[in-house]
């Protein structure tokens, strides 16, 4: 069997990318354990987050499958900061896990350059750097001319409970641990995190009647710029409850049981999801920790306990938990574990996530460093897109962080790598006020399609929105409140205008909205989502014009290229220990070396000037060259 | 072309004349803004700009249009007096007017890069800006070093504690978390009035740099008070023939040449002594020394082998060279202030030690610090106030660009340290 891109692995990273090389057109083929286990959310049944939610729209912007599967399956959604500026707004669901899988699955399978072959994959065919086939389980071996390893956890990974632990990639899974092997025979960096996940309660054993319920919002967002409510499956509540000193009591009693209090895991974990046992020896001052109560969907009995991850004993687990308001009588269904694994140093990769050492092979999802499924997801898409249309001999796509979250996650695990579990937040980026949810598709759509990844459909329609954008704004550019118009600015109460102020104009003061000012003009009131373009654009319209100049000088460093195999020693006073750190990161532009800790700006001087002397060089050779042959 | 840089491209401090140089796009409407004068290439102009109330300065302004100038942007270079207030005030206007502070070495970068220099020469535009950020990050050690530092630690401490609320509230609004806008003003509040004071003393902060601090000390009775009554041309301290007639250390202003100089005597240091104020007196004298950009240790031949056992900004004398002659070898100011001997070899060496090289770069260091706290304190004028849900947002980025001018200053924090900040003041996590 042959194909032009292999994906490895159907998580959220391997779906994104074997979707994404189909869509561009190439033959794809993804291989995976099981084909019932593709698209599975292996932790928390919820899509979407702040910063998260900003991935996924830029996802669903280049056509990706997550963000439309995450409407069908969501059965309880929110907009997080409503009550916030526009800018930081951000969608989260709660997905039930069997529609959810269900949808993925039904994408995959409707691709037309798509085939999923179930299996293992156990070896790779590594020739003068360049990988050639994978072998399948005993020996079945397929031809490639690009590999995508997506694995997640799964590579040596180590499933804790207590004292006790066995391997797997998670709960049911084997882990793969020959390919582990043959990853750690080629010299990769390899280092080793953990994560976990909270026991699953039982539905019928919890004493709903005390607990505090909470709704999803109504009107219900959507994830997809293409979807609307309609295509939402029916809505559930989630509830909250709270541990208490008892169960804390309960739980330091416990420690040296734990497996990460007693050094049995060496892996690091995350610092902002630490387990519960993290949380009260971290902070001892707090007499209680939230948990939210999620259903894992419409049709399933248990629960997820947001809030209680864990890898105490299971004895500790159960009487824990049953300290807990409204828990006394659960019943754990399955006990919470941590997972240790391998991960390999994203250094060592390119921006388009090939790897440095071995041509054709591309790395994505959580054997990066990462955590969390739109993480995995996004550098599916880029490796998926990347791997194809290297394929096919186009440019890549390789988007900015000065335009999107997927430039933020790539660059900064390209350039800074990662010593815990990598989780996207909207602080990370430079340009929060343009990086928006409502305009990932204004972002990202046009260059995507270029790629080849948007449909015609999507295409038109997002082209008919920025028309209508450009239209609205010009009509309210000339529609003028002047100072004769009492009417108008008394019915918005607001003082007479010194001169003719424009509708747009007046939409820069926070006191006015879009609809009241639309009422006192007596005009027509156009789509929810061009009003809100077109009024946040005016209400940060300074802060917008400011990162936009910010943006233009990073462009240019960006643009400010830097060959591979660059001799960092050649660079006159440059220190060992930037020569060092640089030849280790080996930066592509200008702009990625400025972000390495610890390079100084003479550093990058020195550097610029080098960069420039080169240039010169070669286009004085050719030039010198062009004269001897006329 | 790029923003317009500005940096006096004359020693400071010396010389009657000292030139400002401005290279980049915005040079024609600078001049404008200082001169009313219009740009002309290859001219040179005599005109008047106000750098203070009242205060007008003539300078002569020379223009060179690009690509025919050094750096092949447009250049002005602006002659005015050699005085460093008027210099520094100079560079602010143009600041004010669009330019910003030059990195060492970036005229002669730009030039490169705008290939007005040629390839053989690229070696040295590296060597120099090696050499000047070399000497530029002393510079810059040496202005955070101090007071100055320390307040810049104490402000961005508070300024964290905001933020780390602000961030918060808006990546973890679906945690547990309990962010309270009170708290956030409150934090706010108390930032501002630390960051106003602040702006509001760096001039004196600028001043007392341009100053320079020397420090006369050695053992009792060598003539400390003596030498020092000369220098200062009056009756500053008392000398008496008793050992350890100084106690608080004596402060004078004087001039030398176009520097200013704080001249301070202090108690002589004399281990032996039992004497309790004494003591006290020598404690003082002790971290004067520590504090000062250069120390005369004044010794005679009673005392001759004594040292204060340092390397640096030290000026050895010998006093009393009417009565003894001084040890062999000694490699020092040899004076007399009873007969008032070698004065003039004394004050010539002062002012050599003071405007040596470092002097210019510490200089332009400080007024790049200046200019950070000047805008982060921009940012937060203009910072919403109160924060609330509703303007959160936009507070969130002025706090941040605030964040990253006071944090150039020192030592700026990455996004992912700043992240470890919020979790370790929150317990986050599912
Ligand atoms: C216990 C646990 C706790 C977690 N906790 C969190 C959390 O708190 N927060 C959070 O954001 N995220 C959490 N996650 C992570 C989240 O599940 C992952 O980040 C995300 O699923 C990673 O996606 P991925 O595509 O990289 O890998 P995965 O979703 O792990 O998918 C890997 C796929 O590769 C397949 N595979 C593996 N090896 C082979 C092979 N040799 N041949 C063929 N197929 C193979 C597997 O069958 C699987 O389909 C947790 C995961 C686990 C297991
Ligand atoms: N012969 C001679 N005597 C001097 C000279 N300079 C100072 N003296 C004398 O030395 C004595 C001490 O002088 P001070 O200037 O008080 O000395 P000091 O170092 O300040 O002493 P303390 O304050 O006690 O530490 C006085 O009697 C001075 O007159 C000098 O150049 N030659
Ligand atoms: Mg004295």
């Amino acid at each position: 069997m042959k194909a032009d891109v292999i994906v490895i692995g159907g998580g959220h990273a391997g779906c994104e990318a074997a979707a994404a090389a189909a869509r561009i057109g190439v033959k794809t083929i993804l291989v995976t354990h099981k084909f019932e286990t593709i698209g599975q959310m292996s932790c928390n049944p919820a899509i979407g987050g702040v910063g998260k939610s900003h991935l996924v729209k830029e996802i669903d912007a280049a056509d990706g499958i997550m963000a439309r599967c995450a409407d069908r399956a969501a059965i309880h959604l929110k907009v997080l900061n409503s009550s916030k500026g526009q800018a930081v707004r951000a969608t989260r669901a709660q997905a039930d896990r069997e529609l959810y899988k269900k949808y993925v699955q039904k994408e995959l399978k409707n691709l037309d350059n798509l085939e999923i072959v179930e299996g293992e994959v156990t070896d790779f065919d590594i020739q003068n750097n360049q990988i050639g086939s994978v072998t399948v389980g005993e020996g079945k071996i397929l031809k490639a001319q690009k590999v995508i390893l997506t694995t997640g956890t799964f590579l040596n990974g180590k499933l804790f409970t207590g004292m006790d632990n066995n391997e797997g990639g998670r709960v049911g899974d084997n882990s793969s641990k020959k390919l582990a092997a043959k990853l750690r025979s080629i010299d990769f960096s390899v280092g080793r995190l953990k994560t976990g996940t909270p026991p699953r309660i039982h539905k019928e054993s919890i004493n709903w009647e005390i607990l505090e319920e909470q709704k999803g919002d109504v009107p219900r967002p959507t994830i997809s710029f293409l979807s609307d409510q309609s295509i939402h499956p029916e809505q559930v509540s989630c509830f909250i409850t709270r541990t208490n000193e008892k169960t804390h009591e309960i739980i330091i009693g416990d420690l040296d049981r734990s497996p990460m209090f007693s050094g049995k895991i060496e892996g690091v974990g995350p610092r902002y999801c630490p387990s519960i046992e993290d949380k009260i020896f971290r902070f001892k001052d707090k007499k209680s920790h939230q948990i939210f109560i999620e259903p894992e969907g419409l049709n399933s009995d248990l629960i997820y306990p947001n809030g209680i991850s864990t890898s105490l004993p299971k004895d500790c687990q159960e009487k824990f938990v049953r300290s807990i308001e409204g828990f006394e009588s659960a019943q754990i269904t399955q006990y919470g574990y941590a997972v240790e694994y391998d991960f390999f140093d994203p250094r060592e990769l390119h921006e388009t996530l090939e790897t440095r050492k071995i041509k054709n092979l591309y790395f994505a999802g959580q054997i990066n460093g990462t955590t969390g499924y739109e993480e995995a997801a996004a550098q599916g898409l880029v490796a998926g897109a990347n791997a194809a249309l290297s394929f096919l001999g186009k440019d890549p796509w390789t988007p900015g962080r000065e335009e999107s979250y997927l430039g933020v996650l790539i660059d900064d695990l390209v350039t800074l790598g990662t010593k815990e579990p990598y989780r996207m937040f909207t602080s990370r980026s430079e340009h929060r006020l343009i990086l928006r949810e409502d305009n990932a598709d204004q972002r990202i759509t046009e260059k995507a399609y270029k790629a080849g990844l948007v449909s015609e459909g999507r295409y038109k329609i997002f082209s008919e929105k920025i028309n209508k954008i450009i239209k609205e704004k010009g009509k309210l550019a000339k529609l003028f409140l002047r100072p004769e118009d009492e009417k108008i600015y008394s019915a918005l109460k607001i003082k007479e205008p010194k001169s003719a102020t424009s509708f747009l104009d007046l939409l820069k003061r926070p006191e006015l909205d879009f609809y009241d000012l639309a009422r006192a003009f007596s005009i027509e009131i156009p789509e929810n989502d061009i009003v809100f373009d077109i009024e946040t654009n005016q209400r940060y319209s300074g802060y917008i014009k400011r990162q936009m100049d910010e943006i233009e000088k990073m462009k240019k460093n960006r643009n400010a290229h830097i060959p591979s195999n660059f001799d960092y020693s050649s660079v006159k006073g440059l220190s060992a220990e930037i020569t060092q750190k640089l030849s280790k990161v080996e930066p592509k532009t200008l702009a990625q070396a400025w972000r390495i800790p610890g390079i100084t700006p003479a550093a990058i001087s020195a550097l610029m000037v080098c960069l420039k002397r080169n240039e010169k060089e070669t286009a004085d050779k050719n030039a010198r060259g062009s004269i001897r042959e006329p | 072309m790029e923003q317009a840089i500005v940096a006096c491209s004359t020693p400071q401090g010396r010389g009657a004349i000292s030139v400002v140089r401005i290279s980049g796009k915005e040079v024609k409407s600078i001049i404008y803004g200082l001169f009313s004068l219009k740009f002309d290439h290859g001219t040179s102009k005599v005109a008047e700009t106000s750098l203070s109330e009242g205060f007008n300065e003539k300078c002569l302004i020379s223009c060179f249009e690009g690509p025919a100038s050094y750096t092949g942007e447009d250049v002005a270079e602006i002659s005015c007096h050699g005085n460093p207030l008027i210099v520094r005030a100079l560079i602010q206007k143009c600041i004010k007017l669009g330019a910003k502070n030059a990195n060492p070495g970036e005229f002669t970068q730009r030039a490169f890069l705008n290939n007005k220099i040629d390839l053989a020469q690229s070696e040295a535009v590296i060597d120099l800006i090696n050499a000047s950020s070399g000497a530029a990050m002393v510079a810059a050690s040496k202005s955070v070093s101090g007071n100055f530092g320390k307040n810049v630690d104490k402000i961005l401490e508070k300024l964290r504690k905001v933020r780390i609320l602000v961030e918060s509230s808006i990546d973890f609004s679906d945690q547990d978390t309990n962010i309270d806008f009170m708290q956030i003003n409150s934090l706010f509040n108390d930032f501002r009035c630390l960051l106003g004071d602040f702006d509001a003393r760096i001039e004196e902060g600028i001043r007392i740099m341009s100053e320079h601090r020397v420090v006369v000390a050695g053992p009792p009775n060598v003539g400390k008070s003596s030498i020092m009554n000369i220098l200062s041309g009056e009756e500053a301290s008392i000398v008496t023939e008793i050992k350890g007639t100084t106690r608080d250390p004596i402060y004078k202003k004087i001039q030398i040449k176009d520097l200013q100089v704080d001249i301070y005597d202090t108690a002589g240091i004399n281990e032996e002594t039992r004497d309790e104020i004494e003591k006290l007196g020598i404690d003082k004298s002790r971290s004067l020394i520590e504090g000062a950009d250069l120390i005369l240790e004044v010794v005679d031949s009673e005392n001759k082998d004594f040292s204060l056992k340092k390397d640096e900004n030290i000026l050895k004398v010998f006093n009393k060279s009417d009565i003894s002659d001084p040890p062999k070898g000694f490699s020092g100011v040899v004076v007399s202030a009873l007969e008032k001997r070698n004065i003039g070899a004394l004050e010539e060496k002062i002012y050599e030690l003071l405007s040596g090289d470092g002097t210019n770069a510490l200089f332009s260091a400080r007024e790049r610090h200046r200019n950070l706290v000047k805008k982060a304190f921009l940012e937060i004028d203009s910072c919403p106030d109160p924060i609330d849900m509703k303007n959160v947002d936009i507070a969130a980025e002025h706090l941040k660009l605030a964040d990253i001018f006071l944090g150039d200053i020192k030592s700026p924090m990455s996004a992912d340290d700043f992240l470890g900040e919020i979790f370790s003041t929150f317990c986050i996590g599912k």
